[in-house]
């Protein structure tokens, strides 16, 4: 199978800062606080979720892959947080209402990304629902991973870049 | 009041959550329509019992914008209100959205404050039998 060379950057500060600024201002416009960032790097273990997970991308100057990581204990509070109305972890809405977060947080990335002169589009998103999903992030593609603490408990978000 | 309101969006949690904000706002007794995407929401659109359309712009099959632009381009002489509840928020696009034809552009997340804000003057215009003409609807940003 041909192999497609891809250019690698790691994720600047300023776009880090973006990402972070996104789901801060995110979650505290729904929550009406702001989760806060831990300041450690997530381990790989710390990755593995029991959970829902949501995925979307970032194209244009960028290519981005942005993933949301939300335990089971969270997903739940952060769903009816959001939507307002009570979301069990099994049923459908759960998908849609976390599809429906990431894409909010995408949304400001891409705001952000705006305001330092960087041209993007956001996918579609997709979502994951299980035990024991674990994030393999891709060798030699920088990303970086993002934990918080919010009202509603833990999650992280992935940033996986290339392009720029 | 009364207000036929088409709602399009492909998330079943975000259409709920806009029927139930535009409730909140008593700003007319809503009567809805749900559709899921662009084509359903063409398929549903009636100028005739359409009082206003809710779309939102990045939906599979056919996009938002496409959609107000099917249907400034297929009913012109009825042009009914159409607001975009969307994640888009760049200038740029709120103005591509006015040129489609979309009335009022509302970026995600909202409150029922907000919308009942962007709305109130165009559910006004309705109440007082001006709602359905070309180009008189405030452009509404918010």
């Amino acid at each position: 199978m041909q192999q497609v060379a891809v250019d690698t950057v790691p994720p600047s500060a300023e776009h880090i800062e973006c990402v972070a600024k996104a789901v801060e201002t995110i979650l505290s416009s729904l929550l009406g606080e702001a989760p806060v960032r831990a300041d450690e790097e997530a381990t790989q273990e710390s990755l593995k979720c029991n959970g829902v997970v949501g995925v979307i991308g970032l194209v244009g100057d960028v290519e981005w892959s942005l993933v949301v990581g939300i335990p089971r204990e969270t997903a739940p509070k952060l769903a009816e947080g959001f939507t307002g109305f009570e979301i069990p972890f099994e049923s459908e809405d759960m998908g849609d209402a976390i599809g429906e977060l990431t894409n909010l947080v995408a949304g400001d990335v891409k705001v952000n990304l705006d305001r330092l002169g960087v041209a993007s589009e956001i996918s579609l998103p997709q979502v994951l629902r299980g035990e024991g999903i674990e994030l393999l992030r891709p060798p030699r593609v920088p990303s970086v991973i993002l934990s918080f603490e919010s009202s509603c408990g833990p999650f992280w978000v992935a940033l996986t870049t290339a392009g720029e | 009041m009364e207000v036929k309101a088409l709602v399009i969006d492909d998330s079943g949690i975000m259409r709920k959550m806009v029927m139930r904000a535009l409730t909140e706002t008593e700003l007319a007794e809503f009567e809805f329509t749900e559709a899921e995407d662009g084509v359903d929401g063409l398929a549903k659109f009636n100028p005739r019992t359409t009082d206003i359309v809710f779309v939102d712009w990045n939906m599979p099959n056919m996009t938002g914008i496409d959609l107000v632009k099917r249907i400034r381009g297929q009913y012109p002489k009825r042009p009914v209100p159409i607001v975009m509840v969307t994640t888009e928020k760049l200038m740029g696009k709120v103005e591509e959205a006015l040129e489609a034809g979309a009335d009022c552009f509302i970026s995600k997340p909202f409150t029922p404050d907000k919308l009942a804000q962007v709305l109130a003057p165009v559910i006004e215009q309705m109440a007082q039998g001006k709602g359905k003409r070309a180009g008189f609807f405030q452009r509404l940003v918010a």
